[in-house]
């Protein structure tokens, strides 16, 4: 009995390691092939796409820095992407809490308004703000790109947080309440502790939709001050010269760091996952 | 539980210093408007392309500096903003167009900018600077100049023609036993008859593409189109022609198609220039439509094979035709007097006769002045380009091309219609149904 | 807690996302809505028309196309794309060996530029030098078959598709955080009462995750519905039209037509798409929550 069923589960193993197999083959291989093509030269990059480089010569690398500010654009990229993420959480923490526990005046509206600018064409929207920057003297500059970035995650981590909070049972909120606490006691006490693997989640959400971000961070600068990864990559595109290898150079560059932060912020939520345990 | 609270209130206070410490620190720079920089120089804003991989980097970065190094230019500093690709700056120069200022100096990436910044008020009418200085105008012949004006009114300063012919291996030729023509060949039916030929010993005839515009397909259609009688080479020649289904047309696009269909390689469909461009440089295609720009491309050894610059001859396109355009021109953007002046003397020094031969030199950009004389040294360093300029006066037919002298939508839909012609999934007939109702939309 | 004292702590909790939010979205807002009304070019100052722009667009074909494919796109993510990133969670939930390397590295291709994973998947697909030329040559195929995924409108939907489709790590780490908060006791007590482990996912997992499957839903199909960078740089909306949503429309309608008037009409009808299904979605998902709690 005991052997059939472990006989049995290392059957059933079998196609669960397949499905896990190919989306990690999907999802790093074109990482690895990146990371292949970034020692390839253009006459490699554009004849075979499967073929090995010929070398591991460090000149794309080289190039990379040449042609491009990628380092400046790297560090701006930190600042603005991790602030915005700081300030998008926070804002949101605090707003989708109310929004999902409480009943008040204007709260269909701000859901409304809220969902409305979900759909907001970059294209539109980049008019208005131009002008509104240039009078707020934020044009070109780290904080306006940090505001923008973090309006623009506020409808995407709000509908996450909403629907979070609403599975977090109300009966710790009203014990606490009953013994004497504070709304804000309650909220920093026992409500963002149970809402950590929320957090975590809609801080990722941020960062993958800001750390690509290109339009804003184009049309909203006019200097190397506030500039992005996603620019620095344009200047190996130039016209009749694109310069591919120099280009996943780059994107090599700036991706592994990125993944490390991945690595750190996903062990937080495996801490929480397993925290979450605890949750009544 | 207070320590709880004093770290929520510090990270919320290291958010907020930090987030004005990013405005402040910049925050001089939104104000552009100053004139002179704390030294009295004045300062030119300006917009730069030229950038990254850019073919024209370098010759810009040069032209900056040697600027600032004459009698008009010491007294002035440039504010750089850079935007790499011109697809981003054209976009950057619309934003600013419709709710900015303009830089000083409008550096022109195509896009019928010339005429959208005209119609804003926002740049500068240059007619007086021209004719104040006869000897610089005498440099411009009329086409270019009127190409750059707006109701007679001069707005942009061309600093090359544009020009384009094929390039053709000369091993690819010798191995199906054709001999290229000296200058062209007589007629389309020749032309096609050597594509077959190539066609028979295996060898792909044609580098075509439909990606990004569809550039090197766009060459042979304006060809097709611009040698096929004074009809067809005056539609070839017209800005925003708006009805595409005349004879001429419908005729060069069923050969477009054929094209497309059987001389050219598997991946032309859906794809972009690098990659018909490498297949070229590895001897996979026999002819190859495009600029002098490519020189630069075909010497280095990066690019292309080492000895393969040798293996390459040019023509022009079949019934002597090559397409030449004047390039849109720079245009003037500053308000305050001092500014245009420097504005001006940067235009003026950009088209110098020896900056012209420089920028050949440098980028393949061929002089706009017919007073530019090459010199014979030339023709040791690059023969190939050397070629080109002997070539030109060869022309019997010159026409233009769309993405100077149609709509921008046109263009985009002559790209992405491409393919549906090449798969048959549309007739010629329709497809030029297609560009006139993308053009009537304008 | 007196209720006045909660009022003043509700504002102040809202406060700082609505001053953020009114800043940056709503002269936008107003901007769009208004000029969707009038004829705004690149270079001419804004003039009310009426409704003349969304009759024009009406009477677009391409248009009309733009928004058959959005909205197969929103299908098609909101169901395929969202279980994927449901079964991938299911599947690393028990922790099997390696979960959390699969979890991290199924993250990746979102944190890849646009631009880079443009030209990766052109270069990839190429049928002249790409990854189908050395399969063919495996199975002795005629390499003149290889199909052109890009350039042919027969595939190049499906082509366009599949550069995001199964890239569903956003879900799954969403779903996962969820899981994590469902209480062990309760499978524990399913164990106890002899429950195979799919039958806890049947009758324990899916239905708790309703809810957050309903905002997964929500977000894909408004990803979807604003779609564009990804179309851009592979295919630009074609061949044809074959691939034209209603951003890659706008865009076009803005760069290439430079009718600011016209293309923030598009933006209009992008806003109501998006707020329709949002509620829509919504409408569906509480029905089904409050069914399950009548039960």
């Amino acid at each position: 009995m005991y052997h059939e069923s472990k006989v049995k589960k290392g059957l059933l193993g079998i196609p669960k390691y397949i499905f896990m197999l190919f989306f990690v083959l999907i999802a790093v291989g074109p990482m690895i092939w990146a990371f292949l093509s970034s020692f390839k030269t253009y006459a490699e990059i554009n004849s075979s796409a499967i073929a090995l480089p010929k070398s591991l010569n460090l000149q794309n690398y080289k190039d990379a820095f040449k042609y491009a500010p990628i380092a400046k654009y790297f560090l701006n990229s930190v600042l603005i992407v991790g602030i915005s993420v700081l300030v998008t959480v926070c804002v949101v923490a605090m707003c989708a809490y109310v929004v999902s526990r409480f009943r008040f005046k204007l709260k269909t509206v701000i859901v409304l308004m809220i969902s409305a600018s979900l759909m907001l064409p970059a294209q539109a929207i980049s008019q208005p703000l131009f002008a509104i920057f240039k009078a707020l003297g934020i044009f070109d500059t780290k904080l306006g790109l940090i505001l923008v970035y973090s309006a623009m995650g506020i409808p995407m981590s709000f509908f996450v947080m909403v629907s979070y909070y609403e599975t977090i049972s109300t009966a710790l909120e009203e014990s606490a309440y009953i013994d004497g606490a504070t709304f804000l006691q309650t909220f920093l006490h026992i409500i963002l502790p149970l809402a950590k693997p929320g957090l975590v989640t809609i801080a990722l959400l941020q960062f993958i939709n800001t750390w690509n971000e290109f339009y804003f961070a184009l049309m909203l600068t006019s200097g190397d001050s506030a500039r992005t990864v996603p620019i620095a990559l344009n200047y190996y595109m130039g016209t009749f010269a694109n310069n591919y290898s120099a280009l996943f150079a780059a994107v090599v560059m700036t991706v592994m760091p990125t993944i490390l932060v991945f690595i750190i912020l996903q062990r937080q939520v495996m801490e929480s996952l397993t925290a979450g345990a605890v949750k009544g | 539980m207070r320590k709880k609270l004093v770290s929520v209130l510090l990270c919320a206070g290291m958010i907020a210093s930090m987030a004005a410490g990013c405005g402040s620190n910049e925050g001089g720079n939104s104000k552009q408007e100053e004139t002179k920089s704390s030294d009295g120089k004045v300062v030119l804003n300006v917009i730069n392309y030229h950038v990254g991989t850019d073919y024209a980097a370098e010759y810009y970065d040069y032209l900056f500096t040697e600027f600032q190094k004459t009698e008009e230019g010491k007294n002035v500093e440039f504010k750089f903003e850079e935007i790499p690709t011109t697809d981003a700056y054209n976009q950057k120069i619309k934003l600013l167009i419709s709710s900015g200022d303009l830089p000083d100096i409008v550096f022109n990436g195509g896009n019928n900018i010339i005429n959208l910044a005209v119609e804003s008020g926002k740049v500068q009418d240059l007619t007086s600077y021209f004719e104040e200085d006869p000897e610089w105008k005498a440099q411009f012949d009329e086409s270019s100049l009127e190409f750059n004006s707006v109701d007679g009114k001069i707005y942009g300063v061309p600093v090359s023609k544009e020009i384009s012919y094929i390039y053709y291996n000369k091993d690819l030729f010798e191995q199906a036993g054709l001999e290229a023509p000296d200058v062209a060949y007589e007629t389309w039916d020749d032309f096609f008859k050597a594509c077959d030929t190539l066609k028979e010993k295996g060898i792909t005839p044609l580098g075509m593409d439909t990606a990004d515009l569809g550039w090197l397909t766009n060459l042979w259609y304006s060809g097709l189109i611009g040698t096929a009688g004074d009809t067809g080479n005056e539609f070839m020649n017209a800005m925003y022609p708006t009805d595409y289904n005349t004879p001429e047309v419908e005729k060069a696009t069923t050969d477009l198609q054929k094209m497309l269909a059987e001389y050219t390689t598997a991946d032309a469909v859906g794809g972009k220039y690098d990659t018909m461009a490498t297949h070229f440089f590895n001897s996979e295609v026999a002819m190859f439509p495009n600029g002098p720009w490519m020189i630069p491309d075909i010497r280095s050894e990066e690019k292309a094979p080492a000895g393969f610059y040798d293996k390459v001859g040019i023509m022009l396109l079949p019934e002597y035709g090559m397409e030449m355009v004047p390039t849109p021109g720079d245009m003037v953007g500053a308000k305050d007097p001092e500014k245009i002046e420097a504005a001006v003397a940067f235009l003026k020094f950009e088209t110098s006769i020896e900056n012209q031969l420089k920028g050949l030199e440098m980028a393949g950009l061929q002089p706009v002045s017919s007073q530019v004389e090459i010199p014979d040294s030339l023709k040791d360093s690059d023969p190939l380009m050397a070629e080109v300029l002997e070539i030109q006066p060869k022309a019997k037919w010159t026409y233009g091309q769309n993405q100077a002298y149609w709509y921008q939508n046109v263009i985009d839909t002559f790209s992405t219609e491409l393919p549906e012609l090449a798969y048959a999934n549309i007739t010629p007939e329709e497809f030029c149904t297609k560009l006139s109702e993308a053009a009537q939309k304008n | 807690m007196s209720t006045k004292n909660k009022k003043v702590w509700i504002a102040l909790f809202i406060v700082p996302c609505m001053i953020l939010f009114v800043l940056i979205y709503a002269a936008p807002i107003v901007t769009v809505l208004y000029t969707s009304l009038c004829e705004y070019t690149v270079s001419t100052s804004p003039v009310l028309k009426g409704l003349e722009n969304f009759k024009t667009i009406f009477q677009d074909k391409d248009f009309l196309e733009s928004i058959k494919n959005t909205l197969v796109w929103v299908v098609l993510q909101s169901t395929f794309h969202v279980s994927l990133g449901f079964i991938m969670a299911l599947v690393l939930r028990r922790k099997p060996k390696g979960w959390k390397f699969v979890r991290t590295a199924y993250m990746i291709p979102n944190i890849i530029p646009t631009a880079a994973t443009g030209v990766m998947f052109t270069l990839l697909l190429n049928p002249t030098f790409g990854v189908l030329k050395s399969v063919y040559g495996i199975f002795g195929l005629d390499a003149a078959q290889i199909p052109n995924l890009f350039g042919n409108s027969k595939f190049a939907f499906w082509t366009v598709t599949c550069t995001w489709i199964l890239y569903s790590g956003f879900n799954t780490i969403i779903f996962l955080a969820e899981m994590g908060a469902v209480d062990t006791a309760i499978y524990e007590a399913a164990r106890v009462d002899g429950a195979k482990p799919w039958q806890m996912d049947r009758y324990i997992t899916i239905p708790l995750m309703k809810n957050i499957f309903g905002t997964c839903v929500v977000l894909a199909s408004v990803a979807m519905v604003s779609q564009f960078d990804i179309i851009y740089v592979t295919t630009k909306g074609g061949p044809g039209n074959s691939t034209l949503n209603l951003p890659t429309y706008l865009y076009k309608v803005a760069t290439l037509e430079n009718n600011y008037g016209k293309a923030n009409a598009v933006g209009v009808i992008q806003i109501a798409l998006g707020l329709v299904l949002v509620v829509f979605i919504q409408a569906l998902f509480r029905e089904k929550k409050m069914k399950q709690e009548g039960k």
